[in-house]
């Protein structure tokens, strides 16, 4: 059986126009691509050729979690009416979600997935649209056609459109009711295993408060270890490394570290505290971090999908993206502005720095932050901000992606360590206590 | 007082404080874009660049907000209401160099001066050329 999970580098796949950085300059950066289901629905002739310009193996987050929530979450602004992406996930899983969603205009409860045949049914549904959607839309196609013809020619094997493995269908678990979707997701991804035959990975969604709990957090490793899935894949719901207190990420690492002892483990919405608890040897068994482009470290359950957020400066020290004021402050704070050799050193040394700030760094850092003003009404009264220019989002994407790379590289443990305890000490005063203090936090327990 | 209510009443204020500042012949700016930010006023007096952010009870977002402004600007302030100042708000008022006006319903001048601010050391010319640059393309009048 193949290996799931190809790297440590994982990439979600968030919007078209990621496309053009994930197929191109970066594609040797990373390893593995996750695309949401809604997009494989919403758009699947432009995936398929995406894939084919990678040919990077991927698989589908089937996103079930979407339709237990507030049915407001899955409507339209303009029209109310269910976006289409869902309505295609709607139709392509039956029921119950074709009823109670797609018809009644209701969520999903527990209760509808207690029918034992009905269940078995919608987790067949689920794995085969995630098998099925991409590679039946390349045997349509023309180009893959001609990709099979060249393999022939060249004796490798064609690029296969299967996802690496399919994922269980999930729902979201809090605190509050961990009690009542626990067992619905064990019987999702036990009658998922029993009607998949290759790699199956189970998605654990879960509440902050959940992860914390150290009672329910024992719950859930000791009856999620008992599936022997090929893969967990780990999400808690809007945990920004950069925030999480120390519990909260104390509890992440004592999750990871469970799950890991039984199958490989990726965290889906991660950030660098992630990528370093593997450098540090903390979770040695992490399999795999997700990311999107500049974004995606972190995620809320809600809204599903979506979302688009302001081009920021990732400071590559501190491992956040910081406003553009925040980073041209710690920029002159470090003394990168002296000179082009000072930005590099001090600042970054990442291919799309070296031609920004070729000159006179100062000035030059300036593209990072290009804006245009735009006007706007907000509670009826005229507001003029900033927004950033299409280059400059295209600046800060690759410089993001550049230091990706070179922190899912670079794993010298002490090095870390020590490069997070200089970083507090360095910006606590230009920057504030509560920009920095996720250095220390992680020190702490990349050292513990 | 629920949010929406008080920003009405911010944003009134700082229209009559434009309106009067531009009868007294100041050339002032309402709703300046900055850094991502909006500022609420800037004033050119001479060659110095004022920014004032008003704010009717929040004094530490408001010097949030002042502090950016400083990389653009000579001198930053914020204008609120007239109370007494807690040390608290003159201890960071002095730590970033902000200056405190207290707005003045009556008359032709609507500051009076509580704490001078220090003038910037942290401009940034990128951002300083751009604030110029704005100030030049748009007419004192508008975003009013």
């Amino acid at each position: 059986m193949s290996n799931p999970i190809a790297g440590f580098h994982i990439v979600r796949y968030g919007t078209a126009a990621d496309q053009k950085f994930m197929a191109n300059e970066f594609a040797d950066t990373y390893d593995q691509i996750v695309i949401n289901a809604n997009m494989v629905a919403h758009m699947p002739s432009a995936l398929r050729r995406f894939l084919e310009g990678t040919s990077k193996p991927y698989f589908i987050d089937p996103q079930t979690h979407a339709f237990q929530h507030d049915i407001g979450h899955l409507q339209s602004d303009s029209t109310e009416d269910i976006k289409r992406s869902i309505k295609g996930l709607i139709q392509a899983y039956g029921e119950p979600v074709l009823s109670i969603v797609g018809k009644r205009k209701e969520s999903v409860l527990p209760d509808d997935f207690k029918n034992t045949a009905r269940r078995v049914e919608f987790c067949q549904k689920v794995l085969q649209f995630q098998k099925d959607t991409l590679p039946k839309e390349s045997e349509a196609s023309d180009v893959a056609k001609y990709y099979e013809f060249a393999a022939e020619e060249e004796g490798t094997s064609p690029y296969s459109f299967a996802p690496s493995m399919v994922v269980a269908p999930y729902f979201y678990m809090t605190a509050k009711t961990f009690s009542e979707w626990l067992n619905i997701n064990l019987m999702c991804a036990q009658d998922s295993r029993d009607a998949c035959s290759g790699p199956l990975g189970v998605q654990i969604v879960i509440s902050r408060e959940l992860l914390v709990d150290r009672r329910m957090r024992n719950a859930l490793c000791t009856r999620y270890r008992r599936l022997k899935p090929d893969c967990f894949l780990v999400w808690v719901d809007g945990l920004t490394e950069q925030e999480a207190s120390e519990v909260e990420l104390g509890a992440l690492v004592d999750l990871l570290k469970r799950l890991t002892a039984e199958a490989q483990v990726v965290n889906l919405y991660g950030g660098y505290f992630s990528v370093a608890l593997k450098h540090c040897g903390t979770v040695p068994g992490l399999s795999g971090v997700t990311h999107s482009m500049e974004y995606g470290e972190s995620r809320g359950v809600v809204p599903v999908g979506g979302g688009i957020p302001v081009a920021k400066y990732y400071y590559p020290a501190l491992h956040v993206r910081l406003p553009f004021r925040d980073a041209v402050r710690a920029a002159r704070e470090s003394g990168g502005f002296r000179s082009v050799a000072s930005f590099r050193e001090r600042v970054c040394g990442c291919a799309e720095c070296v031609q920004v700030t070729a000159r006179n760094p100062e000035v030059d850092f300036g593209v990072y932050g290009k804006t245009r003003p735009v006007s706007f009404f907000r509670r009826n009264q005229p507001i003029v901000t900033e927004y950033p220019i299409q280059e400059t989002k295209e600046h800060c994407v690759r410089h993001y992606m550049w230091c990706k790379s070179q922190e899912f590289r670079f794993a010298d443990c002490d090095a870390i360590r020590s490069s997070l305890a200089q970083a507090h000490e360095a910006f606590k005063r230009v920057l504030g206590l509560e920009t920095v203090a996720h250095c220390n936090v992680w020190q702490r327990l990349l050292s513990s | 007082m629920n949010s929406e209510r008080k920003h009405t009443n911010e944003r009134k204020i700082v229209c009559r404080a434009h309106h009067r500042l531009r009868a007294a012949g100041v050339v002032v700016h309402c709703e300046v874009p900055l850094l991502g930010r909006s500022v609420d006023l800037v004033m050119k007096r001479g060659r110095h660049i004022i920014t004032i952010e008003f704010k009717l009870h929040d004094w530490r977002r408001a010097i949030k907000q002042a502090r950016d402004h400083r990389l653009a600007a000579d001198f930053a302030y914020i204008c609120m209401p007239r109370r007494q100042a807690t040390q608290a708000l003159q201890d960071a008022l002095r730590e970033d160099g902000i200056g405190l006006f207290y707005y003045i319903a009556e008359g032709r001048w609507p500051f009076e001066l509580a704490v001078k601010a220090r003038r910037s050391q942290e401009i940034w010319s990128v951002a300083r050329r751009n604030l110029l640059s704005y100030l030049r393309s748009t007419s004192p009048g508008e975003n009013v």
